[in-house]
């Protein structure tokens, strides 16, 4: 008993000393999620992880925590490249005033939501038709592969084809245009009123997939009880669809459309191949915008304050959908 | 004075010798013949004295950015014989234009020294003299010991040389004559029945002939003209001869902005109308898309950069060669207009090795090796290049260069430029692809230029 006394007080004591560490939060953190999997690491192991991990911690804090933060003084700042960077002042928030009362901001604002908005509800649409129909009767695995080449190219290169395919002389969709006699043969990304949901369609066309993918494995997860239950009770197709399908895979749609909401809203290369923000300012979405300012005109301080802004814009939300995704855990 | 009078001497004799004794051709060829070995002598002596200045610097490597040019590209071919002479190796980096400047400035503004020779638009002068990214020449051109005694800048022609001159000083050798003029197809003038009384082609010479030229040429698929419509410094630096052919001005001598005036408005209104004989999407299409345009004979007749003669001229690519004719832009005053759009080589503050790449500017720009890159990509700057008769025949554009070069017209070199370019081109581009109004586009054009320019301290 004694002996056991003195064991636990010792235990006591390094616990004791374990909390005035700063990484003693982190330890619990461990300790209770890996005890939740029946694993018990010790003291050893867990600094051999925190070792391991220790390389991904300062890369992730080099190139995402220390931009950030530079980001943050570059913004209270008057930086401009083009003049001598030696000779620059601190200006307190005077670039999130001119951020705020730019129009050209507020328009590039607004067209990036439409962009992000019509853009996710098109592929979360068709995606879930796709997924539908694959877990359906064509259950090809041939067909679910080549399905994914669009989402495997690289943005840039998804732009030039279409930037060719939409080519008013050479094209094939303004040709396929002036043979049916639609829309004059023009070429959509000339056309200020057009050039937007061409892009859109663009962007459509890569990321369906993606939205095929997810809402795929979230289909083939659902338990198969409820709807061993609707058919003793015939209930119709549709009535199967939105009472059952759609409420257990609601948790899958909510992930499959913040990781799509977070990508078009920082849509970038394929804008910058198709149509570098026009015509006109038709499709200067927040990231072109912030690269005019940066790169063009070389003012890296406002260039920075807008990157702020979509940053906390994207923050919120993700917070947003992620307060919607765990609300629904709960009450689920 | 009597080195170069030695010089001169050796460059006729080589002349005369060859006429007297290379077997008779054809008269063309033994002419430009006689002039190519000419060069290749005078070259010869240049490539001595680069050999034997450069001894301290043998080993070094020098960069130079430059832009995606037909002059670039001759440079970088040309190159390696600098580096057999001289030791000094050169690695020709090139950018697209937007990124040549992203590129450059990320340098001088860290002074990471990473580029030696920069290929700069002249009017980026005063943003980078006032900014100190960029060294004066004149010590460097006044130093015998390290300045070719026959490389007189004399005779680059005096627009371009002060263009890179800012405030007096010389920051830069010009190097890409680049003057933007009406390129026509003169065989499609002819077909079209837009002859004289001897039945050769009649290019316009005011707006309304050029129009009317436009519509009657205008026979999709051939249409009657390219236009730079993206919202690009190209649909800028299209649009502002025709608004100095309307007689305008973007601001005085005051810098009171004038681009609102009749002149302003005409001036858009005229583009907007041109615009609609232009082929489909050319609201995306910038001088490179232009220049396919003419080569593959989808336009008849466009303003263009003269550097791409060459690309007209392509026995590999050309739909039109011999086919292309070149003059001023047709103007209301009568005034031959042109716009220039050269860029000389500098030496950035930053650079680490100033004078190996000093070295390699002056051979870049010198006159044998620009008339050695004529029909290679090479766009001279050098007055006596373009007085070459057999050259003039051969390629009619130098007639042209030669004639607009004295006058042409120069856009803004202030520091703030590139935010009015930004103006510009947005507000051109929506005329065009948006169908703004044009008085509205003017009016908000104008206002943020005259803002930029009132807190820029001008006014």
């Amino acid at each position: 008993m004694g002996k056991s006394n003195a064991v636990d007080k010792a235990k006591v004591s390094a616990v004791e000393v374990e909390r005035v560490s700063v990484l003693f939060p982190l330890r619990i953190w461990v300790k209770e999620k890996t005890e939740k999997f029946g694993f018990v690491i010790s003291k050893t192991e867990r600094r051999f992880a925190l070792a391991l991990l220790l390389p991904a911690i300062v890369v992730l804090a080099v190139v995402g925590v220390f931009p950030a933060i530079y980001c943050g003084w570059l913004s209270a700042t008057n930086i401009n490249l083009a003049r001598a960077t030696t000779s620059f002042k601190y200006i307190g928030f005077h670039n999130w005033e001119e951020l705020l009362h730019s129009p050209y901001f507020w328009n590039s604002f607004g067209i990036t939501m439409l962009f992000m908005v019509v853009a996710v509800c098109v592929e979360f649409a068709l995606g879930l038709a796709i997924a539908l129909v694959f877990t359906g009767k064509l259950r090809s695995k041939f067909l679910r592969t080549i399905m994914l080449i669009p989402m495997i190219m690289a943005p840039v290169v998804v732009g030039l084809g279409f930037y060719y395919i939409y080519d008013g002389f050479f094209g094939i969709i303004p040709w396929a245009f002036r043979k049916v006699g639609l829309l004059g043969g023009v070429a959509p990304l000339g056309k200020a009123s057009i050039a937007l949901w061409a892009v859109i369609a663009v962007d459509v066309w890569q990321w369906t997939p993606f939205m095929v993918l997810i809402l795929l494995a979230g289909l083939e997860s659902l338990p198969v009880a409820p709807y061993e239950a609707a058919q003793v009770d015939n209930a119709s197709r549709w009535r199967v669809f939105t009472k059952i399908t759609l409420p257990m895979l609601k948790p899958v749609i909510l992930i499959a459309i913040l990781l799509r909401v977070i990508d078009a809203f920082k849509v970038f290369d394929k804008i910058y191949v198709l149509t570098a923000g026009g015509p006109s300012s038709a499709t200067e979405v927040l990231s072109m915008w912030t690269y005019r300012k940066s790169f063009l005109l070389f003012n890296v301080s406002l260039g920075a304050t807008s990157s702020l802004m979509m940053l906390y814009v994207v923050l919120l939300i993700c917070v947003l959908l992620y307060t919607v995704l765990t609300m629904e855990k709960r009450t689920g | 004075m009597r080195r170069i009078k030695k010089s001169l001497l050796a460059v006729i004799l080589c002349i005369a010798l060859v006429i007297c004794f290379v077997p008779q051709g054809t008269a063309t060829e033994i002419r430009l013949g006689d002039y190519m070995e000419a060069a290749k002598v005078s070259h010869q002596h240049l490539l001595e004295w680069l050999a034997e200045v450069s001894k301290p610097y043998k080993g070094t490597t020098i960069r130079m950015i430059t832009e995606t040019t037909p002059p670039s590209d001759w440079t970088e071919e040309a190159a390696d014989e600098f580096t057999k002479h001289t030791g000094i190796k050169v690695i020709v980096e090139r950018q697209a234009h937007p990124h040549l400047q992203e590129k450059a400035l990320m340098d001088f503004s860290a002074g990471t020294g990473i580029y030696d020779v920069f290929n700069g638009d002249y009017s980026w002068t005063g943003k980078y003299v006032e900014a100190g990214y960029v060294v004066p020449l004149d010590d460097y051109l006044n130093d015998p010991n390290i300045t070719y005694f026959d490389y007189f800048p004399e005779d680059f022609y005096a627009g371009f040389w002060e263009g890179t001159t800012w405030k007096g000083r010389p920051y830069g050798l010009p190097y890409d004559s680049v003057v933007q003029y009406m390129f026509y197809n003169k065989a499609d003038f002819e077909n079209a029945g837009l002859v004289d009384a001897e039945g050769n082609a009649l290019f316009p010479r005011t707006p309304d002939e050029w129009l009317a030229a436009v519509k009657k040429l205008h026979n999709p698929p051939l249409y009657g003209t390219g236009v730079q419509g993206k919202r690009h410094l190209s649909v800028v630096c299209e649009y502002l001869p025709i608004l100095w052919a309307f007689d305008g001005q973007l601001y005085d001598e005051n810098y009171n902005v004038t681009l609102d005036s009749e002149a302003g408005l005409e001036s858009v209104k005229f583009y907007k109308e041109l615009s609609k004989y232009a082929p489909p999407g050319a609201t995306t299409w910038t001088w490179d898309q232009v220049t396919t345009g003419l080569q593959q004979h989808i336009v008849a007749m466009s303003m263009l950069w003269d550097e791409n003669y060459g690309a007209m001229e392509d026995p590999t690519q050309s739909r039109v060669i011999g086919q292309m004719r070149y003059g001023p832009v047709p103007s209301t005053t009568g005034k031959a207009i042109s716009h220039y759009g050269g860029s000389s080589v500098f030496i950035p503050t930053s650079s680490k090795k100033k004078i190996p790449a000093y070295l390699f500017a002056q051979w870049a720009t010198s006159k044998s090796v620009q008339l050695l890159g004529v029909g290679k990509g090479a766009s001279p700057t050098r007055r006596s290049i373009y007085a070459i008769p057999i050259l003039r025949k051969m390629y009619p554009s130098f007639i042209a260069t030669d004639a607009a070069a004295p006058v042409t017209g120069w856009r803004p070199r202030i520091p703030e430029w590139d935010d009015m370019v930004e103006t510009m081109a947005r507000e051109l581009n929506a005329v065009l692809a948006a169908d703004k109004d044009p008085k509205a586009a003017l009016k908000v054009m104008a206002a943020e230029i005259d803002k930029i320019l009132t807190e820029a301290g001008y006014k």
